[in-house]
């Protein structure tokens, strides 16, 4: 369902960094909110335009009208109100909720979003919008008696509502955000039964991101084929060597691919082929290797998506547009070593 | 009424994480008014321990990081929480005689009629969670650490500490795995000849099933998380030392019901008698926002004031 039938199609995974000039007229209380809304579109058509041009196949708005992938979606679900702030690392922290109240959904939140990409690109979309799991694990819950119960009301009354809304309004391909999933290993079954709630008659290809597993997928791999998601989205390059070749010493990091196969999973794999933690630029015979690695054990290359491991809001916009020239470059660069 | 403390690392304020980000001129100053403001709200709830907020401690290794031989490495998650910590990497022999902790404590800023406890990680999870690109093997690491430590527990020693506590959320976590044999000989060596009281720390995780080794530990208490243990499982062991019980949840906002949870506690105690007794919170409050820390401190107090425990 809405795959592309080319050999490693190439895509992003979610946010990019916001320019500078955005972040400084957007938090200018002289400048008004219809103001604020042109430059937040220009920027969003900044992004594709140069999405577009960088040659992805998938792509978004780089989730520029987001404020963040927690924040902004529980500003418009019932049941939350913001505790303050909690921190990340050393001095960065984020806005955290308390569920007070059971959870309902108020209204499509990425309503105005969707369409404005819809209307400026012809490219495949994929629209990101944040998991259960994830929102209820980085939520304090004072309402629910149970993690499951809250994370399956997520699932129920809110994010397929979201995802319905969103499939009425044109989206085809969903990537439900789940970076929180392989946090709790012993925690699996309620992130796979979430999913499954959210994708429940839901007429959409649907794409599970999950990053920074600590035990390299291992707790998620045998849910993997079970679950009602036909390209899963990980990070790997991350865990990987940067050598050239295609052995399993070299390619150390991809090692979940297998177990991902012996599981039984034969859907989609977004291979994660860049690091969004360092600006150094892997070369694209580096990216080149990876593909065909994944290659060699997935036997399917229309079924390897490209991808860098995660969104890439935490590079500067130019390190971000290179390493998805990068991206592009070793993906054409492996499906010519195919030929 | 029972002894109360809340140690480990308080949430910076709203004003306090905006003076770092644009790294205001005054920013020490600054980090000690908002320490004093969290002392004050320590005493305003009546615990028996007050302790330095370390409101400049970016996680519980950072300090360690100025010791010679040791550098910063990369950020880890820190177990299952969305706050990751920055790996130490231990590339020499960990020999520094600089008192790491005492000199990263504003103990000027402790009221001087008030007992003062302090907290600093056990050995296994210093090892745990850091690299080690020096010793041969992991238990001479291990015991590297509980040497180093040793030292640090001298210094706050004479610095008239009453207690310190040892996080070892790391023990706890992987309660399964553990070889208690060797953590009570590394957690034993920081407390041999210290007349200062070490307590363990045990948090983010189940300790019942090791529960009967833990008390063979030669220190004088263990200090357990109740949202992550069942007291029920607990209640048959006689505890011949002291016990901390963690019962207000430094992760999650609900406020705890006092006469409720101080008739749980009342009744557990009874039971266990153990030879002193404490709560505390389950965790360093850093993992809440700074309102709900502040309003976690007062509701400790208050369950404090109602446990009954001779």
């Amino acid at each position: 369902m809405y795959s592309l039938t080319k050999t490693f199609p190439t895509q992003e995974v979610g946010s990019l960094k916001k320019p500078e000039w955005l972040l400084e007229l957007v938090r200018n209380k002289q400048i008004s909110d219809s103001d604020k809304s042109k430059a937040r579109n220009d920027a969003a058509y900044l992004n594709i335009k140069t999405l577009e041009d960088i040659g992805l196949d998938v792509l978004y708005d780089g989730e520029v009208r987001r404020v963040e992938m927690y924040e902004y979606p529980v500003r418009y679900i019932n049941g939350f109100e913001f505790a303050g702030l909690v921190r990340s690392w050393d001095n960065k922290y984020y806005k955290k909720a308390r569920c007070v109240d059971k959870v309902a959904y108020k209204t499509n939140f990425h309503s105005d979003e969707f369409e404005f990409v819809k209307e400026s690109s012809d490219r495949m979309l994929k629209v990101p919008v944040t998991g259960p799991y994830t929102i209820a694990d980085w939520s304090y819950n004072e309402y629910y008696d149970s993690k499951e119960e809250f994370v399956y009301d997520l699932a129920r009354n809110v994010v397929r509502p979201l995802m319905m809304d969103l499939i009425k309004q044109g989206a085809q391909v969903i990537q439900i955000d789940e970076p929180a999933a392989t946090t709790h290993p012993s925690e699996m079954k309620i992130f796979a039964e979430a999913i499954n709630e959210c994708a429940n008659g839901v007429d959409a290809k649907i794409a599970v991101h999950a990053c920074y597993s600590g035990n390299d997928y291992q707790a998620l791999a045998p849910y993997a084929a079970e679950m009602k998601a036909d390209q899963f989205v990980l990070e790997f390059a991350n865990r990987d060597t940067w050598k050239l070749g295609i052995t399993d010493e070299v390619r150390n990091g991809y090692s979940a691919l297998k177990s991902l196969k012996e599981h039984g999973f034969n859907g989609e794999i977004g291979l994660g082929v860049v690091d969004v933690h360092v600006d150094e630029m892997e070369p694209p015979e580096l990216v080149r290797d990876r593909l065909l690695y994944a290659e060699k054990i997935l036997e399917e290359p229309t079924k390897i998506y490209v991808n860098p491991d995660c969104g890439l809001r935490t590079r500067t916009r130019n390190v971000a547009f290179e390493k998805l020239r990068r991206v592009v470059q070793g993906a054409e660069m492996a499906r010519n070593a195919l030929k | 009424m029972i002894k109360t403390h809340a140690l480990g690392i308080y949430p910076r304020s709203t004003g306090l994480i905006e003076a770092t980000r644009k790294n205001d001129k005054k920013l020490s100053q600054l980090f000690q008014m908002e320490k004093k403001k969290l002392i004050r709200e320590q005493q305003k709830s009546k615990l028996s321990y007050v302790c330095d907020p370390l409101l400049d401690w970016d996680d519980m290794f950072r300090p360690f990081s100025n010791m010679k031989n040791v550098s910063l490495g990369a950020l880890n998650r820190f177990f299952e929480t969305n706050t990751f910590y920055r790996k130490l990497v231990i590339n020499g022999e960990l020999d520094d005689s600089s008192r790491i902790v005492k000199s990263h404590l504003a103990l000027s800023l402790l009221p001087k009629n008030k007992e003062i406890a302090v907290s600093m990680p056990d050995p296994y999870t210093f090892a745990d969670l850091n690299e080690n690109n020096y010793y041969k093997n992991h238990t001479e690491y291990l015991f590297a650490i509980a040497e180093m430590l040793k030292r640090e527990a001298k210094a706050l020693a004479g610095a008239k500490v009453g207690l310190i506590q040892l996080h070892a959320p790391s023990i706890a976590y992987n309660a399964d795995k553990v070889d208690i044999g060797v953590i009570k000989d590394a957690v034993e060596r920081i407390k041999n000849g210290l007349k200062t009281k070490v307590y363990l720390h045990l948090y983010f995780g189940d300790i019942s099933r090791i529960f009967s080794k833990l008390l063979d530990i030669k220190i004088d208490g263990l200090s357990i998380d109740l949202s992550c243990n069942n007291l029920n499982s607990l209640v048959d062991y006689k505890v011949d030392k002291g016990l901390c019980l963690g019962i207000v949840n430094a992760m999650n906002t609900k406020m705890e019901d006092v006469k409720a949870t101080a008739k749980i506690l009342s009744n557990a105690l009874d039971k266990m008698s153990p030879r002193e007794a404490y709560i505390s919170t389950t965790c360093d409050l850093q993992f809440l926002p700074y309102e709900f820390a502040v309003k976690k401190l007062s509701r400790l107090g208050a369950i404090g004031r109602n446990v009954q425990f001779d």
